[in-house]
């Protein structure tokens, strides 16, 4: 494992499954609710497309990811435009969105606060930007933190650089974004007190950005 | 490549201090004829100690620059994509200080570091400090997981432990940094309890190895 991208095939080959994102259904509802239709739509850390999948459909969508494989099995699948593309570099891109999405993807990035400036260059005035990062503070990780214990939190995942709380995330968009939307999401009778208590109680915290 | 840009950006406003891993290092090395240090960044651990001959490895341009100013034989280098430029056993000592936690896979350098030297000497932060523990709690992110700092595996002395164990080095030596312990008085009492409980008293684990 030496360049980004070998740590990325890795990753997404050895511990992750094709076809598997976590609170998936709860994630592309939302997504695709807050998306709409007939929209430009860039998707950043797209990996196989399987969140992609719930807003694809009469969007025009155009997917990035640093995983070759991953990518290729993306487009033929959902027909999308996509480009290999290591995000912490020039973006290079010629034309504006409607949408960003960016979902399970900051935590993997160096700088946070510069990507989501980049984010910000390519949306259109009211663009939006939507994603999601896992909730490294809720109260079983902080518990499990006390305990020293690292099994079954975000830390787990090698290929997390950032650790984000509600407040650390707030402030990060707060930074590039004129209005920001930040909620908590979590599976079975954990979901209410996520919604409720999205600092504590959620497993993965999601937003929406306006420019 | 991202590693390689954080790195310039960080060492661009970066210069390193004496710090307790230095003197824990320090402690290890002993009196070796040679060393490598990799992941040198601006030379001054390399600065510290008089050894006849001593190389620095580093990834960012920036860093290596300042430590040539220091007199210091840096070169700009990532050893996790090409290979040491070293014989076999060439260093006494090859040490890596602060530079474990912000690997993918630890046990590659620790590999690496074992071809071109006798002995490793390494310096990693522990996370689990009991203050850490308990400013995570308390939902303040930890220092050792602090934001910018690129860290990316979080140590703890169990965990520590299993890397070198996968990596095929024995342990031979183990030191800590245990807060105020040198402060008069204090420092004995933070010195007895942190001998006991290494693991969570210690914001610094120092370790030398050898291959087995």
């Amino acid at each position: 494992m030496g360049t980004l991208s070998e740590v990325y095939e890795y990753h997404h080959e050895k511990t992750r499954k094709t076809e598997f994102s976590m609170l998936e259904k709860e994630r592309g509802a939302i997504f695709s609710r807050w998306i709409g239709t007939g929209k430009k739509v860039l998707d950043i850390g797209c990996r196989d497309g399987t969140l992609t999948s719930y807003f694809a459909k009469g969007n025009d969508v155009l997917g990035l990811d640093i995983d070759t494989k991953m990518l290729a099995l993306c487009k033929k699948k959902l027909g999308i435009r996509t480009r290999v593309i290591d995000l912490h570099g020039d973006w290079n891109l010629k034309e504006k969105f409607d949408v960003v999405v960016a979902a399970e993807v900051l935590e993997h990035l160096y700088y946070p606060d510069i990507i989501c400036k980049k984010v910000a260059d390519v949306l259109k005035p009211g663009g939006i930007f939507i994603g999601s990062v896992p909730n490294a503070y809720n109260i079983k990780n902080r518990i499990r933190y006390l305990f020293g214990i690292q099994k079954n939190t975000p830390l787990e995942d090698r290929t997390h650089i950032n650790q984000f709380s509600y407040k650390i995330l707030r402030e990060t968009f707060k930074k590039s974004f004129r209005e920001v939307k930040l909620m908590g999401i979590a599976t079975g009778i954990g979901a209410e007190i996520a919604r409720t208590f999205p600092n504590l109680g959620s497993f993965m915290l999601i937003w929406k950005c306006t420019k | 490549m991202s590693k390689k840009q954080f790195e310039e950006e960080y060492w661009t406003h970066h210069e390193q201090k004496l710090e307790e891993r230095h003197k824990l290092a320090v402690q290890l090395i002993g009196q070796p004829a040679s060393i490598l240090d990799l992941g040198c960044g601006d030379g001054f651990f390399l600065s510290q100690v008089s050894v006849r001959k001593k190389v620095g490895l580093e990834l960012s341009k920036e860093a290596v620059k300042a430590a040539k100013k220091k007199g210091i034989d840096a070169r700009v280098f990532d050893f996790e994509e090409k290979k040491l430029p070293f014989k076999q056993n060439e260093f006494d000592v090859v040490t890596l200080l602060d530079v474990l936690e912000h690997t993918f896979d630890p046990r590659k350098p620790l590999r690496i570091a074992s071809q071109a030297g006798k002995r490793i000497v390494i310096t990693v932060p522990n996370f689990a400090f009991f203050v850490s523990r308990l400013q995570a709690l308390s939902g303040g992110v930890p220092t050792v997981l602090g934001e910018r700092k690129g860290h990316i595996f979080y140590f703890t002395r169990k965990k520590l432990h299993k890397v070198f164990k996968d990596a095929g080095i024995r342990i031979v030596k183990e030191k800590y940094y245990f807060p105020m312990m040198h402060v008069p008085a204090i420092g004995l009492i933070s010195r007895v309890i942190g001998s006991i409980f290494p693991g969570f008293f210690a914001t610094e684990f120092a370790v030398m190895g050898e291959k087995q």
